[in-house]
């Protein structure tokens, strides 16, 4: 994939700065919060492990979502995130969390 | 199959609480910072917004009109037992609600994830399976 060049880019705050890949690649904001959902997930997985000597991986993935889905909120604030990739990360966070409390 | 009625119910109702928690905050997140283009500006979110807000809005009116039902009944002894058939009243009523809540919020991944429905036909066999199950148990033994 070839993407343009830096010295295109027209708004220089520091929303535009990190609007800037989307205009390359589409779900590039998607791929970060699925790339922050699984160090989380691992993290409090791991958390756990050693705190409690027994871990859930669903509870972790069900707390991460939630983590997820507030860090995507911010996004749009921000404007990095638009609202159908928002929608897709709340879908899938909701669907987490259904599957966590239907376990507990 | 092994989980009671109020189990099932209780869970259902927790997760239309928590649906409703993070649709509640998300909406008014953006409606408070002024966010151009709202997620609740999508139909299907706004009518599962609002699906689930009358849903779970009308528990209180519902669990109110049973609880008279129950009491206003007077039981009969049957064989080594009471008998109260307002008990299979509150198992319609609150049976609806954890299918409308189950049917609202799986409205979402069917659309935008474009789930397959046959793994939907097999989530709802599933559910109403347990749900008929755990009814059993309730008319049978009260709990």
């Amino acid at each position: 994939m070839v993407c343009a060049g830096l010295e295109t880019l027209v708004d220089n705050s520091i929303t535009g700065i990190l609007a800037f890949p989307t205009s390359c690649d589409y779900y590039f904001y998607a791929k970060i919060m699925f790339a922050f959902f699984i160090i989380l997930s691992l993290i409090l997985y791991q958390r756990d492990k050693d705190k409690f000597l027994k871990s859930d991986m669903i509870s972790a993935m069900g707390v991460s979502s939630i983590a997820t889905i507030f860090v995507a909120l911010l996004g749009t604030f921000l404007k990095i995130i638009q609202p159908d990739i928002f929608i897709l990360v709340f879908v899938i966070g909701m669907i987490l969390i259904v599957i966590w409390l239907l376990k507990k | 199959m092994g989980k009671s009625f109020m189990d099932l119910f209780g869970n259902f109702m927790l997760i239309g609480l928590a649906v409703l928690s993070l649709f509640a905050f998300g909406v008014g997140f953006q409606e408070e910072n002024n966010v151009e283009n709202q997620f609740i500006d999508n139909s299907l979110m706004n009518s599962t917004y609002g699906n689930l807000r009358t849903q779970l809005g009308e528990l209180r009116d519902e669990s109110q009109a049973q609880k008279t039902l129950f009491e206003s009944e007077n039981p009969t002894s049957g064989f080594g037992t009471i008998l109260l058939f307002s008990i299979v009243s509150s198992g319609k009523v609150f049976n609806g609600m954890i299918v409308g809540v189950f049917n609202t919020i799986i409205k979402l991944p069917i659309v935008f994830l474009g789930l397959d429905p046959i793994i939907i036909s097999v989530l709802s066999a599933i559910l109403i399976l347990t749900i008929i199950i755990g009814l059993w148990r309730l008319y049978k033994l009260g709990g």
